[in-house]
């Protein structure tokens, strides 16, 4: 029984808004092995960004962890000083953030941002050893060393995010959260990036969450997959479980409308509209019964309790596993 | 499958759109790009064709041709038969009502200062259509066909308020309230969730089962061209590499550069297989003469070939066409 | 798309329950605007002007030896220091200079706010115009506009004054208008210039929107704020000019307004002998001009973050 390179228990967050507290993560658990990866699906909305920074240490300001636990390592993540916080943030945890080739310096080059990506999180390292682990770092990700002088600007979209890749790499964490590391990149160029992704991630051994509001995405690369929705998550299993089987009406509706490239139609029964309008319900009870086709009373009333379906997977919605 | 009888709705026939990059206000003196290079087109009455490329293909170009927002610098482009080239006037309007766009960006496509009433009423007040009763009617019977329920609720809404997937309900609203014979759907869920997009494609299904309407749909993702289209033209930097059904260009690709889209398109569960693997890890050197623009990325290049002129676009079988020197 | 940091659902989802762009926009500026103190301070001061501009017309009604211009106090015939029948004290021939202060206030908000409003009209529709239809339209336009920035609008009102006589105040706002709208132009040019690609723009032009229906429809509302906003420093720029051509002598003789009150101390030689008639026109002006320089500004915060959010959604 290896020990979990990232536990999270229980964890809750609001932010603190002029209309009183609003929930953004409510009551959400998981874990991440280490080599494993974990994919967090949602809708926009659905919290699976604030759960990433809420790992990293850079919630807002108004946003507030109400209860709950987040283990890495043995620490509490939720409970650590800023001080070590900012020693964990970057060395032990990196993050890819959403459109981040995007905020690459456009009058720096590359190799002096991936530099300071360094220096900052490791300041006693000699001059000659930032510039060799730069290299390698470029070595890594596939992109060839006489590029590291260039400029933002004189990158692809695709490359950009790699160089971005490589600076969350910089310092040999052991766990990366990358949310939403291939939208607004080309099919082909994803596909690299992914690859790319899952290569270095068994390279290196490396926890992963990734984040992201295409479960096809997700499907391809992650080990496990946590279904989030208002702030919930409403399923949590393996990979092959959660697609093949998946409980949860919402995970359904995800899983029937992945387009497939295959011959058979898609399985279309269990579609319902969701409109996009995602975010935590005051009211209790499960936030998806205003839309969800098999409601009843009793999931208006209350939020469902898990259920287990086998050992590694679990849905919270008492109508798990019928109706399929 | 043959449509040599039926004349097509929409015909581009050897457009070409050429742009100057860093030209000044009073010479074309920056280095030129073609976007479009003599692209041929048929779109048949009742069909949805799916014009499938990545970002930089030209595809986003060939919709703006089509609807005046641009010119091509060549070739012609035909609506049932008549010119629709450098419109003005009265036909241009007429024109407008005939055929229409949904953007790619449901954020920027609706102006924020108009309500949705406004938004969807305007093509009528543009075109003259209705009094005031009718178009209420109108506009209400176009948001409950985009699937806003119930459309008196969305009225005095405004976009800021409204979801993603909402506002672009929005615009289809918008689209199809002038009822148009053909509709260019640029991207439509690019920027929404992939949950979202689902829906928006049963939609779009659904428009032209219940109008007839043609439609364009462009799009980077072969699995929403096969889910949705009856036709799909490839294209790969202004040039179309392949043309077909969209069954048979999906299940049996015959272009280097289909097959690499394919070998790309996340396959849930059965990783590690990638069918055609037609990509080459670095790129060769582009050639200075005419090439098959594919060239320097074709693991499958024929040199001497390949590098040396432009390969044509063939047909094959039923009317299965493929721009390569393999076939 | 993963909005990490619009946490709470979208409060006006709420059939029913909605209030149009513009006001919520407006509230919500008014928000920012409230806790920008030098905005405060501006609001204040051009709150209290105001009072002023809309008492005016008391001091005559209640005894006509206050109007301004005509009223004469039967005792009094040259000037003298502050009173309790006249709280400022009274001009050379008697008038009370209280009343003539408020009047100037009237006389400074119709001159710049007429003004202004003329720049801004003229300036906007221009600017948009230059901006939409770009090419040699945009050209001519904008060199015109070059043009009349260049020339010295003090200068060009005086000579015209010299040339013509004695101008009319309607007149004379005209003329400051005329001059001062190619500033607005500029800015409204380029924000015409960005929005003109934006697909809501290119959505109406398909659906067959003629170019004025977009001009006016599309672009003006969204152009608006910023017009806006220049139109305060539009005011400032046109109470100086009016206040420094009466200064001069080249206002119109029949409006009491604090230039035309700072003229009577020059030419009558009380420059330094009256600080009671002296300094209160001269202290309004720069009061009044930095009011609404200040409200400028405060709005000017208003504005932008509001464009960046704009622009940053989801």
């Amino acid at each position: 029984m290896t020990r979990a390179l990232l536990e999270v228990d229980n964890l809750s967050i609001g932010y603190q808004t002029a209309k009183g507290m609003a929930m953004a993560v409510d009551d959400v658990s998981f874990r991440v092995d280490r080599g494993g990866s974990l994919g967090l699906v949602g809708e926009s909305g659905c919290g699976k960004t604030t759960i990433g920074m809420a790992l990293m240490g850079l919630l807002a300001p108004n946003a507030k962890i109400l209860s709950g636990q987040a283990r890495f390592e043995g620490e509490d993540l939720t409970a650590v000083s800023d001080e070590r916080m900012r020693q964990i943030r970057w060395r032990r945890i990196s993050m890819i953030f959403q459109a981040a080739m995007n905020a690459l310096n456009p009058v720096h080059r590359v190799q002096d941002q991936i530099s300071e990506a360094i220096i900052t999180h490791e300041p006693d390292l000699s001059s000659h050893a930032v510039a060799h682990r730069a290299r390698s770092l470029f070595d890594l990700v596939k992109i060839p060393e006489s590029r590291l002088q260039d400029y933002p600007h004189q990158f692809s979209g695709g490359m950009r995010q790699r160089v971005v890749i490589a600076m969350a790499l910089a310092c040999n964490p052991s766990l990366i959260i990358a949310d939403e590391p291939t939208t607004a990149l080309d099919v082909i160029v994803q596909n690299q990036i992914l690859s790319a992704i899952g290569t270095f991630q068994k390279e290196m051994n490396l926890g992963m969450i990734f984040i992201s509001h295409d479960l096809a995405v997700v499907a391809d690369v992650c080990t496990h997959i946590g279904v989030m929705y208002a702030g919930c998550m409403v399923e949590y299993g393996s990979r092959q479980e959660v697609l093949d089987c998946p409980g949860h009406p919402y995970t359904r509706m995800l899983v029937g409308s992945l387009l497939t490239l295959s011959d058979q139609p898609a399985d279309l029964s269990g579609i319902f509209v969701t409109n996009g309008e995602n975010g935590v319900t005051a009211a209790g009870g499960c936030p998806l019964n205003l839309v969800c086709p098999d409601a009843t009373v009793a999931c208006r009333r209350e939020q469902a309790g898990w259920v287990d379906l086998t050992d590694t997977h679990r849905v919270r919605c008492p109508y798990a596993g019928k109706g399929r | 499958m043959d449509t040599a009888s039926i004349s097509p709705l929409l015909s581009m026939t050897d457009v070409t759109k050429v742009y100057h990059a860093g030209g000044s206000l009073f010479g074309k003196t920056g280095s030129p790009v073609v976007a479009l290079d003599h692209i041929s087109i048929d779109i048949n009455p009742g069909e949805i064709f799916g014009l499938v490329g990545e970002s930089g293909s030209g595809k986003t170009t060939a919709s703006r041709l089509i609807v005046g927002l641009e010119n091509p610098d060549g070739g012609r482009i035909q609506l049932d038969g008549q010119d629709i080239v450098g419109l003005k006037g009265r036909a241009r309007l007429e024109f407008t009502k005939q055929v229409q766009v949904i953007f790619q960006d449901p954020y920027q496509s609706l102006n924020a200062h108009f309500s949705i009433f406004d938004t969807v009423c305007e093509p009528l007040i543009i075109h003259g259509i209705g009094d005031r009763v009718a178009r209420r009617v109108r506009v209400c019977e176009a948001l409950e066909t985009a699937g806003l329920t119930p459309p008196e609720t969305y009225l005095e809404r405004y976009p800021h308020q409204l979801s993603g997937g909402q506002r672009q309900r929005v615009a289809i609203a918008r689209a199809m309230v002038l009822e148009p014979r053909f509709l260019i759907a640029d991207e439509p869920t690019s920027m929404l969730d992939a949950s979202i997009s689902f829906q928006i494609f049963r939609l779009l299904n659904r428009l032209r089962e219940t109008f007839g309407v043609t439609m364009l749909f462009i799009t980077h993702s072969l699995a929403a061209a096969r889910n949705l289209c009856d036709r799909v033209g490839v294209i790969y930097r202004g040039r179309l590499v392949e043309q077909g059904t969209a069954q048979e260009t999906i299940m049996h690709p015959r272009h280097p550069y289909t097959k690499a889209l394919l070998d790309a398109h996340p396959r849930f569960g059965s990783s590690g297989q990638r069918r055609f693997d037609t990509l080459l890890q670095t790129e060769r050197p582009r050639p200075a003469t005419d090439h098959c623009l594919f060239y320097p990325r074709c693991r499958l290049a024929v040199d001497n070939t390949c590098n040396l002129q432009a390969p044509k676009l063939k047909t094959l079988d039923a009317g299965h066409r493929v721009s390569c020197y393999l076939f | 798309m993963s909005d990490a940091s619009l946490p709470s659902p979208k409060p006006e989802n709420t059939p029913g329950r909605t209030r149009p762009h513009w006001v919520d926009r407006f509230l919500g500026g008014w928000e920012v605007y409230r806790k920008n103190t030098i905005g405060r301070i501006g609001m204040a001061l051009l709150v209290l002007f105001g009072l002023m501009a809309a008492t005016s017309f008391i001091p005559q009604w209640v005894d006509p030896m206050y109007h301004p211009m005509t009223g004469v106090d039967p005792h009094i015939s040259h000037s003298t220091g502050p009173s309790l029948r006249h709280w400022l004290g009274t001009d050379f021939i008697g008038r009370d200079i209280f009343s003539q202060l408020l009047a100037g206030a009237r006389i400074a908000f119709m001159v710049g706010i007429s003004s202004a409003l003329i720049s801004i009209l003229f300036g906007t529709t221009i600017g948009m115009v230059a901006g939409y239809a770009g090419k040699r339209t945009d050209l001519i336009l904008m060199r015109l506009a070059d043009m009349i920035m260049v020339m010295p609008t003090l200068l060009v009102v005086l000579i015209l004054s010299a040339l013509f006589g004695q101008l009319n105040i309607w007149v004379i706002v005209l003329m400051i208008a005329l001059f001062r709208w190619p500033g607005v132009a500029r800015v409204i040019r380029s924000q015409t210039l960005s929005l003109r690609h934006r697909p809501f723009i290119e959505a109406a032009r398909v659906t067959g929107a003629s170019h004025l229906r977009i001009i006016f429809r599309h672009i003006l509302p969204n152009v608006m704020p910023l017009a806006l906003l220049y139109m305060t420093f539009r005011v400032t720029s046109a109470i100086i000019i009016e206040a420094a051509l009466a200064f001069l002598g080249f206002g119109d003789p029949g409006t009491v307004s604090w230039g035309m009150m700072l003229q009577w101390v020059w030419k009558t030689g009380h420059m330094f002998q009256a600080p009671y008639w002296m300094l209160p026109p001269g202290i309004c002006i720069s009061l009044i001009t930095m009011a609404f320089y200040m409200t400028g500004r405060a709005m000017d915060d208003v504005l932008d973050p509001r464009l960046r959010e704009e622009e940053t959604t989801p």
